[in-house]
């Protein structure tokens, strides 16, 4: 299981730039959460286990030392062990990097089966999971919406575009990555919580696993221009109700 | 000394390769071909390269045909016998194999389920770097500069290769295409290639059936999103939809997983594209996946709390309100115009 801490995007946190490290500004109103994409995955490796009780899930991300929330959230939800890939700063870091990294942590592990997201919702980029597949010489699927672990293989459905989806057989080692909506996640629960809270996660400093591969770099964050003008309506809510309403008259909409 | 000069003719004159590999699917080459096209001319305007596309698939002699008819370009048709459907390890094997012979400065695919599936992969292997989902490139200072939205479209970074070669994902609709209806004479170089992956079989593909026409015959549409908070509230949006004759209800990603709606109702990239006269976006955030399904619409209104949402950009008109409280005002600012 991999999983990631994104910054929350919820509409009440604003969302800053740190120009001098061209990257997302954290400051101390920076709220984090567990990107939602890997909510999916987590929730699906603790149903696998459901249907075969002889499964160990372990759960590994790469962040700060403020990373291993997320971790302790995931044991929350069921996963047995936790590994935290400590890095000394906040930044971009490559999936080229993020991969190699993980491919180390988990080339000696042998394991079965490997989830991660279908993408975090900060990078957005969709390549960790399958340059980590790469890495470990193991075949994948992306954009699973529904699967079916054996102990040899897994059928999975992956979504496509149109409404189409590609139904796949992999044979085990392989690695999965989860689209949102193949489950509802559960929430932790409180006993399972309390244990995590206490439990010893395993670190590995990120310095040990070699140096970021410097392939891309990212130069500038910045805001994105406005497509349209964006108008923002003045007043209180009626003010704004009539504007709207004034609008779809003149329009012919109502 | 003359010999040094003509060798520095020969270095300047040393063309670059762009390949664009074309995407289809159920015998069809999927649209955003032609885009990357778009972006493979902005590219060689930058640095001269030549242009070549790339087809894979069982019998893919007359798509590549077509695409070369259709691009001018000289085109690869990779026939690999059993590939009915895309498999991601026999892609990455067969273009491995095309690197080979004829090495590249880019590589172009389409952002998709099936780009992303296999690029990435690939840029491993070849010691490339990969960029995903770009929707911009610059030249900055002598330097190729490739922009992509982060953080559910809130922000946009710009990102440098360094790296001998690069793979770039394409967001569909953010590149001109280069289709107008001209035919040229197809140039096809047909090529063979058997696989030996077989760690992953495709058993079938199959369609949801998903309906989308009521969303592309509607005038209006009402969208809702995550900030609905409680299904309770997707009452609200009723009453809303219920102004406007021809109107029909959609909604993002979200709440189709959360069973709220139906998939059939989901715009953007995983749905359908619309473009009604009047998209009204209620408590929509924005990312880049649900707007490229809708920022061809006419007038697109959004209602939501946060006024840094991603949806703000692609608005005529932004209404930073709670949709929880403010339409009911709507509604009742309606209901009090009707008694008068």
């Amino acid at each position: 299981m991999c999983i990631k801490e994104v910054p929350d995007l919820d509409p009440e946190v604003e969302l800053t730039i740190d120009r001098e490290k061209a990257w997302i500004g954290i400051d101390e109103n920076s709220r984090f959460m567990m990107n939602r994409f890997d909510e999916y995955a987590v929730e699906e490796a603790i149903r696998i286990k459901e249907n075969h009780p002889d499964t160990w899930i372990d759960v590994v991300t790469v962040g700060t030392e403020r990373a291993h929330m997320v971790l302790r959230r995931a044991m929350g939800m069921g996963a047995d062990h936790g590994i935290h890939i400590v890095t000394s700063e906040v930044g971009y870091i490559s999936p080229f990097t993020l991969s190699s990294w993980i491919a180390q942590m988990a080339g000696t592990r042998n394991y079965d089966l490997v989830l991660t997201g279908v993408m975090s919702e900060d990078t957005m980029q969709g390549q960790t999971g399958v340059m980590l597949a790469e890495h470990l010489k193991i075949p994948w699927a992306t954009s699973v919406i529904k699967q079916e672990a054996t102990n040899n293989s897994v059928v999975v459905e992956r979504e496509i575009e149109g409404g189409f989806r590609d139904i796949l057989e992999l044979e085990l080692p392989c690695l999965l990555t989860i689209q949102s909506g193949i489950n509802q996640p559960r929430y932790p629960s409180l006993s399972k919580v309390l244990k995590a809270k206490k439990a010893d996660l395993e670190t590995i400093p990120a310095d040990a696993l070699g140096p970021e591969d410097d392939r891309l770099e990212v130069i500038e964050v910045d805001y994105p221009k406005k497509l349209r003008e964006g108008r923002v309506l003045e007043g209180n809510q009626e003010d704004k109700a009539r504007q709207l309403l004034d609008l779809f008259v003149e329009k012919a909409f109502i | 000394m003359l010999k040094k000069h003509l060798f520095n003719i020969s270095v300047n004159l040393k063309m670059e390769r762009i390949f664009i590999l074309v995407e289809h699917f159920a015998g069809k080459i999927r649209a955003v071909s032609y885009e990357l096209v778009g972006v493979a001319n902005l590219l060689s305007s930058f640095q001269p390269a030549e242009i070549k596309a790339i087809l894979l698939g069982e019998n893919i002699e007359n798509l590549a045909k077509e695409f070369s008819e259709k691009s001018d370009l000289e085109t690869f048709a990779i026939s690999v016998p059993g590939l009915e459907t895309y498999n991601a390890g026999v892609y990455k094997e067969a273009l491995l194999n095309l690197f080979k012979e004829f090495p590249f400065s880019f590589c172009l695919s389409s952002h998709s389920t099936q780009g992303l599936d296999f690029v990435p992969a690939l840029a491993v292997k070849q010691g490339a770097g990969c960029i995903t989902a770009v929707e911009l490139i610059e030249e900055k200072d002598n330097d190729l500069i490739y922009k992509r939205s982060i953080s559910g479209g809130k922000l946009i970074t710009s990102l440098k290769n360094k790296a001998p070669s690069l793979f770039l994902t394409i967001q569909p609709g953010s590149f001109k295409s280069i289709e107008n209806g001209t035919t040229f004479t197809a140039k096809v170089i047909q090529r063979v290639y058997s696989s030996t992956s077989s760690t992953v079989r495709n058993i079938t593909t199959k369609s949801l059936n998903v309906d989308s026409s009521r969303l592309s015959e509607a005038k209006v549409i009402i969208s809702v999103g995550r900030g609905i908070g409680d299904e309770e509230h997707l009452e609200l949006i009723d009453q809303l939809a219920a102004l406007f004759p021809k109107s029909a209800i959609a909604g993002s990603r979200p709440l189709c997983d959360l069973g709220w709606l139906e998939y059939k109702q989901q715009v953007g990239v995983t749905g359908a594209t619309v473009s009604p006269d009047l998209y009204l976006a209620c408590g929509i955030s924005g990312t880049s996946q649900h707007v490229i399904g809708m920022k061809g619409s006419g007038l697109i209104v959004s209602i939501n709390l946060d006024p840094n949402a991603a949806i703000n950009n692609v608005s005529d008109i932004c209404v930073v309100e709670d949709l929880k409280t403010f339409i009911p005002v709507l509604l009742e600012e309606h209901h009090k115009r009707r008694l008068l």
